[in-house]
């Protein structure tokens, strides 16, 4: 969607994927573009059979396009530079489920070519909160413990490029809530992030953007942070403004009490809460304001 | 080939208790055949070995989703395919080794008349060549298939090319007037049948009494061809995951 300046990041172009079975074609993706830019946490919603299972794949390189490209730093997504570079953290974790979650996270480690294999293995247990359950059979994790295995194991190479299907599926709400700091952290270090979620409100707390996509072709790209500017809403005592006053005043008329607006730095919205207060109006509450995800995934199913 | 693959492969297997199981009984066979100086009977037990070990190779993996997990680490596929078929063999030939060593011990220790250690030893030989074929085999149906069938398909394809030969030699041997037609083509065109038959003892090939050069280069080439082919189809396969 957004053309990126390098070929850093995740770029998918014209990406098609038909599966045929019995002479049946059945077009699931149906010509995607999608840019992530280094650093970017970009969710990716849609109702279920949308394709966004098949698009994870397909940029993973499990899946075969059946037409367009994906690369990653310009690099095909399966070159093994690039592999030694991703994590990922499937839907559902599924191993040889005789071993334990130690042993499975040093093969995991090794495969991806850490170096200290066993000190990354044990700070990641730490991490994610579950060295208890370290010497315990994987057949003995609950599905939340299998995430959190599953979330260990992707960031075991501390990954420039982390994809996450659907990471708190199973989770209580402390993993949830360690999952959402986990992928802030992974920001902070400039990792760029795909996640995959059903959760609308997780997407909109870690994410930067959200794409929806929505029968096999992506129906909109919504900014959710912005760097260069602040949308915020300003919540007014009702009966104590004038309409027309206030979008005289700062340029937007209020709507169900509340009037948008946008602002280019933090400073500038105590000049909006002066300027609405000079009308007369009375200042209920102040909040920088997101997309709405639910009313788009009405919208866009 | 991956040495933490292999490794991996190789410890999995020797430690699991199935394997240990039927490996100790192989064993258990190999220390009364050779205290008995009978025929290594433990050999067709150890071929049945070969083929539990190398069913769980490549095909079940497509199943668990645990190959998913695999490949998005940065492991070339014909690299790990390699290296699993080297970790479940080297596994397979481990078992096979004491085996050996108890019949041999058996024969030596025990038996007092003149031994058949020479016989044994070149059978075994034969064995462990007939598991490389066998792994191989077992490597290249389960890059094309899910879950066990790769032995369905092991067992089915040679089922089919044994009966295929034994019904178009009775054919040509007079049995079944209704096949007059059959019995005429076969007659004059016997290649047939000699084709099909060399087809089966390259894909399936029977460890001979005198194990020659021919013979050890003859498996060695076709494993060689058939892991080609496995690599092939392997990197060629996709890998979806969340479908089972």
């Amino acid at each position: 969607m957004t053309a990126p300046a390098t070929d850093r990041g995740l770029r998918v172009r014209g990406l098609k994927k038909t599966f045929r079975s019995f002479g049946v074609e059945q077009p699931v993706l149906k010509g995607i573009d999608v840019d992530v830019a280094p650093g970017e946490v970009v969710g990716l919603i849609g109702p279920n059979g949308a394709g966004k299972t098949t698009l994870m794949s397909c940029i993973l390189g499990f899946l075969f396009p059946t037409d367009g490209e994906v690369t990653i730093d310009g690099l095909r997504s399966d070159d093994l530079t690039i592999r030694e570079r991703t994590g990922f953290v499937p839907e559902r974790m599924n191993f040889d489920r005789g071993v334990n979650g130690r042993a499975f996270l040093q093969y995991m480690a090794r495969l991806a070519k850490v170096e200290e294999p066993e000190d990354r293995v044990e700070a990641l247990l730490e991490r994610l909160d579950i060295a208890d359950a370290a010497e315990r059979p994987l057949s003995q994790y609950s599905r939340g413990m299998l995430q959190r295995i599953g979330l260990c194991q992707a960031l075991l190479a501390t990954p420039d490029f982390l994809f996450l299907d659907e990471p708190t599926s199973g989770l209580d709400p402390n993993g949830v809530m360690l999952v959402r700091e986990v992928i802030d952290e992974e920001r902070r270090r400039g990792a760029t992030v795909l996640l995959n979620s059903h959760q609308l409100s997780e997407i909109e707390k870690v994410c930067d953007r959200v794409l929806f996509l929505s029968k096999g072709v992506i129906s909109d790209d919504q900014a959710l942070r912005s760097t260069v500017s602040i949308p915020i809403a300003v919540t007014l005592l009702p009966g104590s403004f004038d309409a027309d006053a206030v979008a005289a005043a700062v340029g937007a008329r209020p709507e169900h009490n509340v009037v948008q607006v946008t602002v280019e730095r933090e400073a500038a919205i105590a000049d909006i809460v002066r300027r609405l207060v000079e009308t007369g109006a009375g200042v209920l509450d102040v909040r920088r304001r997101t997309a709405d995800l639910e009313e788009l995934f009405r919208r866009e199913r | 080939m991956s040495r933490v693959v292999f490794a991996e492969t190789f410890r999995r297997n020797v430690s699991s208790p199935l394997f240990l199981a039927f490996a100790g009984l192989v064993v258990l066979v190999a220390s009364i055949a050779g205290a008995m100086n009978a025929d290594p009977v433990w050999q067709s037990l150890a071929s049945l070995l070969v083929i539990g070990v190398g069913a769980q190779l490549i095909g079940p993996e497509f199943s668990s989703g645990t190959l998913q997990l695999i490949m998005a680490k940065p492991v070339n596929r014909s690299t790990y395919l390699l290296s699993r078929f080297a970790g479940v063999l080297v596994a397979a030939w481990a078992a096979m080794s004491v085996a050996l060593l108890f019949d041999l011990g058996g024969r030596a220790l025990i038996f007092t008349g003149p031994s058949e250690w020479k016989a044994t030893l070149q059978s075994a030989g034969g064995e462990a060549l007939h598991a490389v074929m066998a792994c191989a085999l077992l490597a290249l149906f389960g890059s094309i298939s899910r879950s066990y069938f790769n032995v369905v398909i092991y067992f089915v394809l040679n089922i089919a090319l044994s009966l295929t030969i034994g019904g178009l030699k009775a054919v040509t041997g007079g049995i079944g007037q209704a096949f007059e037609w059959l019995r005429h083509l076969l007659v004059t065109y016997p290649q047939i049948i000699r084709t099909i038959e060399a087809i089966h003892e390259n894909i399936f090939p029977d460890v001979p009494r005198e194990i020659d050069v021919r013979w050890v280069a003859l498996v060695i080439s076709n494993a060689a061809i058939v892991l080609f082919l496995a690599c092939l189809m392997f990197r060629r396969r996709e890998v979806p995951y969340g479908a089972d």
